[in-house]
């Protein structure tokens, strides 16, 4: 394993070498530095820098570090970032030159310069297809549920991304399945992105930045999962003065402080959350119901430290969980928790490195009791976790204005815990272990952006990833048997008793190319293309339509071969000179090997040898995205439409034909507009249309022993579709006395305006009044209108 | 157990967001009228009965017509004895005399059926069942998800040694209680791997007889209905469990229940659906007073 990843470094090693002799350059000088907000010190990611003449840019990375090479001479710096004022500046390059760009809040500014001066071109500065990037102020102006801005419900209105429902678990993005998204926070890894099921997302908005999603050609830095990498940055926190944000809604409440350590030099950011339907709703709840609960809450902090000019460190953390229990019955609780450690080093004006180093945890318990006054007592207690650390030094070389090289490796261990049931009786003890898997990822990459001519760009990147199963208990071997019948187990290998070493069982090593390419075939008219293969070495185990807070993640193993996607993308993107609008489409086909599937009567529930129900398949999906964004003036937002579907083909299941996945919306609609009235109010709107999911309903009944049972007799999966899903939202936000320290606003929602009752999922029961007759039923989450009111506070 | 847990959040998390269910109307086309049979020999004594029908439409509450024209009969395969099954009245009947059971505890079995032409054959085993020890209940107000009325529970230990498989049935004043599951057991609980050997049947399964949506009122008859099965037949019970509770939030995709009657000739896809099974049974039942 050990041996592999130094094979893999050296090569890139070598490949390095050859880009270094390649890139010799004539004397130039550098101006490099950091793009930050100067009312809060926080680092602008993704900032625009143009140099003339010349007409050399760069962007600020995620830490606002910019670099960038030019022969001697006079020269005029403009930096540019989305709500920022331009900041212009003119430099007389005679010498390396470090420079601190103090970015100053648009709001604060006369607007009009900022909508007159500026196009801005989001999809047209970065070089690859499918990046989205949405900032905290534009999360904020999107119509929210129950007045909680949310991070990953603003990205459902953006082209290809979707989900299930109201209320589910997680995000689809083109077609992929909703394990298949890597969420980064502050570069560690989170597996469970929801509170409250699927309702809220587990990232405060007082305490993010900036939220970035590859749902194309990934950059090579990122792997381990197939379908998109949602790349969340949280701030950093005012390093100018202290200052607290903070709101109460309808749901919970949230407070964050945030101040300097050290004026300038370090600050700390504290963020905190947490719901009290359950403290409201007491007062209304019979005397036995007042002990439930029913509350989640989430921390996250965060602090850097500059340490001098060439070394930052940065240590953020994230705590949240989820509470439920009912009549001292029943108890139920899970949650994320990461830890990051960053320290950005600065080896010259040139050579950016940061190395993070990370931990995270979700896990989950369960806890049932008889009642107390039961004549037979009985518990039961059952416990899960999956743990990753990780370790991903990148290393970003600004070569020269033609070459941006960026290169480094990560080391990732993962700890599956399945679970722990234990059953007490009066006189019994029953117990289940599962044991816990091991896996380790190994990956090392280099990328080389490349300003081939003036017009064309092209971002070429390898990524080496080698990942392995490591056991140090019992491996399980199964025979080969008709697909989707459940495969007899052959032998248990025992390779320990779970203390020991851990053995490698098996492995894989995959090459992944990256590529994207950019060419501006006439001013501001830039065509794209794009590839990416990506592979993923875990899995949710999850059979029902929104995965539950309580599915396993479960490692690539001796008999379950790693997924592999294949996508290409093409695309194009303009705006016109006369009109301040940006258009785009783009085009994608995306090939799945070994996309996870589960047999017909799968146990997924603390069952020692699942592996055993559990198939691989085919998948694919293609389609095609179409948007114009306004991003600037009074009105502001986006309108897009998406046409695609998501196929797969599994060996055993609707007659080995290609079926829709549970997650395909054909046609999907997103309009999201935003109106400033005047210097008090502002308004906004967001209407979301998608084709219904598919579904399968029975088409004849068998009737055993008085049951009427489901069964359908062509066999095929998703053959019908529930009706098509719509909803509008709007909100008006009204600034409130805007005092020298408090500042303040509040928000009105209406969420669900016109009171749609999207269907969730249609199922079958018996008739409430004659149990004999079968009837269909639709569940919609939400049956009404959610009005909301929230006061936001500033100080 | 995940269900039961769900079931908690639903009401507690998406309840207070005004979820709704409605009843609506639903074209589906109706499937193939595809034969299958229901039958289940218990060890009871008297007449046992196995049917053989052809399905109908799901949403379609018309009785399912039953053919007529197939010889089946029961092998007791540890005894070597044969019994035939005739036809009347939509159903094939044997009956061995009063106090007398075709179905013994330990005893392998076989079921024919030869219809147009084509003989189609499946085998299970009868497996042993503990007897209910007790129902108990209590009257309960409104609370949350639990509506007003009386909540039962039903006791019973799982026989030692060996695994055991069941299927518990709830009767409500003698006619299938169709509020609540359909359940089934390992060892009393649910894990092939908790060796669970000896247990009290788990409270989910215990507390399971009852309806929060409908709870028994007074005068109502309780009838727990406990079967022992074997392994087999618990796969084709819990599945079938499955697809009748499915829906909600976390409905699964709806999975046919398999059948373990095959043709007997070579290379044929015809196709008989259903189960047999055989199982023995112990009962009690408890009158809300």
């Amino acid at each position: 394993m050990i041996r592999s990843t130094i094979r893999i470094l050296s090569v890139l090693m070598i490949l390095l070498s050859v880009v270094m002799v390649g890139f010799a350059q004539p004397k130039k000088f550098t101006i490099s530095g950091y793009v930050r907000d100067a009312a809060n010190g926080e680092a602008l990611i993704n900032a625009t820098i143009t140099i003339n003449p010349g007409n050399a840019t760069v962007q600020s990375n995620s830490y606002g570090f910019f670099s960038i090479s030019l022969a001697p001479g006079k020269y005029t710096l403009t930096a540019t970032y989305a709500g920022f004022a331009v900041v212009t500046r003119e430099i007389s390059l005679t010498e390396n030159l470090a420079l601190d760009l103090q970015m100053k809040n648009a709001a604060s500014e006369l607007n009009e310069v900022v909508v007159t001066g500026e196009r801005r071109l989001k999809r047209t500065n970065t070089v690859a297809l499918g990046i989205q990037q949405m900032s905290i102020g534009q999360i904020k102006k999107i119509p929210a549920f129950l007045g909680e801005p949310d991070v990953l419900k603003a990205m459902l209105t953006v082209p290809g991304i979707t989900s299930v429902g109201e209320g589910a678990n997680g995000f689809n993005v083109r077609g992929g399945n909703v394990d298949e998204n890597l969420i980064i926070m502050d570069e560690a890894p989170v597996y469970n992105s929801s509170h409250m099921l699927g309702f809220f997302s587990v990232f405060n908005p007082d305490a993010v930045k900036n939220v970035t999603l590859y749902k194309g050609a990934f950059p090579a830095e990122f792997g381990g999962r197939t379908s998109s990498v949602l790349d969340i940055r949280m701030k950093d926190g005012n390093n100018q003065k202290l200052a607290v944000n903070g709101g109460i809604s309808t749901i919970f409440s949230r407070i964050s402080i945030e101040g300097p350590l050290q004026k300038d030099k370090s600050s700390f950011i504290i963020a905190g959350r947490r719901s009290y339907i359950d403290v409201l709703s007491k007062p209304f709840m019979k005397k036995d119901n007042r002990d439930n609960q029913f509350y989640f809450y989430d921390l996250t902090a965060k602090g850097n430290w500059q340490l001098n000019d060439k070394n930052t460190l940065y240590l953020s953390g994230y705590y949240g969980r989820d509470v439920f229990s009912f009549n001292n019955q029943a108890f139920m609780d899970w949650g994320n928790m990461t830890t990051t450690l960053r320290w950005n080093h600065l080896f010259s004006q040139k050579l950016f490195l940061n190395t993070s180093v990370y931990y995270s945890k979700y896990d989950y318990s369960l806890k049932f009791n008889s009642e107390a006054k039961d004549t037979k007592q009985q518990s039961y207690n059952w416990k899960s976790d999956i743990q990753t650390y990780g370790v991903k030094p990148t290393l970003t070389w600004y070569i020269s204005n033609k070459h941006q090289v960026k290169t480094g490796v990560g080391l990732t261990m993962y700890n599956f815990y399945p679970g722990k049931g234990v059953m007490v009786d009066d006189v019994n003890k029953a117990e289940i272990n599962l044991v816990r898997r091991y896996g380790i990822e190994s990956a090392a990459f280099l990328e080389d952006t490349w300003k081939v001519t003036k017009a064309l760009t092209v971002q070429a990147g390898v990524r080496l990833n080698y990942y392995a199963y490591l056991s140090n208990s019992s491996v399980y071997h199964y025979r080969d048997t008709t697909a989707n019948i459940r495969k007899p187990l052959d032998y248990i290998e025992v390779l320990g008793d779970g203390k020991g070493t851990k053995k490698k069982v098996s492995d894989w090593t995959y090459f992944e190319p990256r590529l994207s390419v950019r060419y501006e075939v006439k001013k501001n008219t830039f065509l794209k293309a794009g590839y990416a293969r990506s592979s993923q070495y875990m899995h949710l185990l999850s059979n029902t339509a929104s995965p539950t807070p309580i599915d396993l993640y479960f490692p690539s193993t001796n008999n379950i071969t790693p997924s592999v996607t294949d996508q290409v993308s093409v695309g194009i993107v303009t705006v016109p000179q006369f009109l301040n609008l940006e258009f785009s489409a783009e085009v994608f086909y995306k090939k799945m090997q070994n996309v996870l599937d589960y047999i017909d009567n799968s146990n997924l529930e603390l069952n020692p040898e699942v592996e055993a129900d559990l198939l691989t398949g085919k998948g694919k999906s293609y389609g095609v995205e179409f948007e114009v964004r306004k991003e600037t003036g009074k009105w502001q937002g986006w309108l897009n439409y998406t046409w695609s579907r998501s196929y797969r083909k599994t060996e055993g299941i609707s007659n080995n034909e290609w079926f829709l996945n549970r997650y395909d919306r054909t046609h999907v609609i997103n309009l999201a507009v935003t109106r400033e009235l005047n210097d008090k109010w502002s308004v906004s709107a967001n209407f979301n249309y998608g084709s219904g999911n598919p579904a399968t309903y029975p088409n004849v009944k068998l009737d055993i022993q008085g049951i009427p049972i489901p069964y359908n007799t062509t066999g095929k999966r998703n053959d019908f579709r529930l009706p098509a899903y719509h909803r509008l939202d709007v909100a008006a936000t009204m600034k409130g006395r805007q005092g020298k320290k408090l500042k303040q606003e509040w928000v009105f929602g209406i969420y669900n305006l016109y009171a749609r009752q999207n269907a969730y999922s249609i199922y079958f029961k018996q008739n409430e009044d004659d149990p004999s007759k079968r009837e269909a039923y639709r569940l919609s989450i939400l049956g009404s209108i959610i009005p909301s009111i929230t006061w936001n506070f500033k100080f | 157990m995940k269900k039961f847990i769900l079931y908690i959040i639903v009401i507690l998390g998406a309840g207070a967001f005004t979820s709704c269910e409605k009843a609506i109307d639903l074209e589906i086309p109706v499937g193939d009228p595809v034969p299958y049979i229901d039958a289940w020999l218990t060890d009871k004594p008297g007449p046992q009965q196995i049917k053989f029908l052809k399905a109908v439409g799901y949403l379609d509450n018309s009785a399912p017509p039953a053919i007529a024209d197939a010889q089946i009969k029961v092998t007791d395969l540890t005894i070597n004895q044969t019994y035939d099954f005739t036809y009347s009245n939509g159903a094939y009947t044997h009956d061995p005399g009063a106090g007398i059971s075709i179905g013994v505890i330990g005893h392998q079995y076989k079921l024919s059926i030869t219809w147009q032409g084509e003989t189609f054959e499946a085998t299970d085993k009868l497996n042993r069942v503990p007897p209910i020890d007790s129902i108990t209940y209590e009257f309960k107000q409104e609370n949350g998800g639990e509506k007003e009325g009386y909540y039962a529970k039903f006791y019973a230990v799982d026989i030692k040694g060996g695994k055991d498989y069941y299927w518990i049935r709830t009767y409500r004043n003698g006619v299938r209680n169709q509020n609540v599951d359909e359940m089934w057991s390992i060892d009393g609980a649910y894990y092939e791997d908790a060796n669970s050997d000896g247990f009290n049947f788990i409270v989910p399964i215990r507390e399971g007889i009852t309806s929060n949506e409908k709870p028994y009122q007074k005068d109502d008859v309780v009838k727990v209905v406990l079967r022992g099965m074997s392994k087999d037949a618990k796969e084709f019970i819990s599945l079938m469990a499955t697809q009748l509770s499915n829906g909600g939030m976390f409905a699964k995709v709806l999975a046919n229940v398999p059948t373990n009657v095959s043709s007997q000739k070579q290379g044929s896809t015809n196709k008989i659906l259903g189960w047999f099974g055989t199982v023995s049974e112990t009962e009690l039942s408890k009158k809300i007073e």
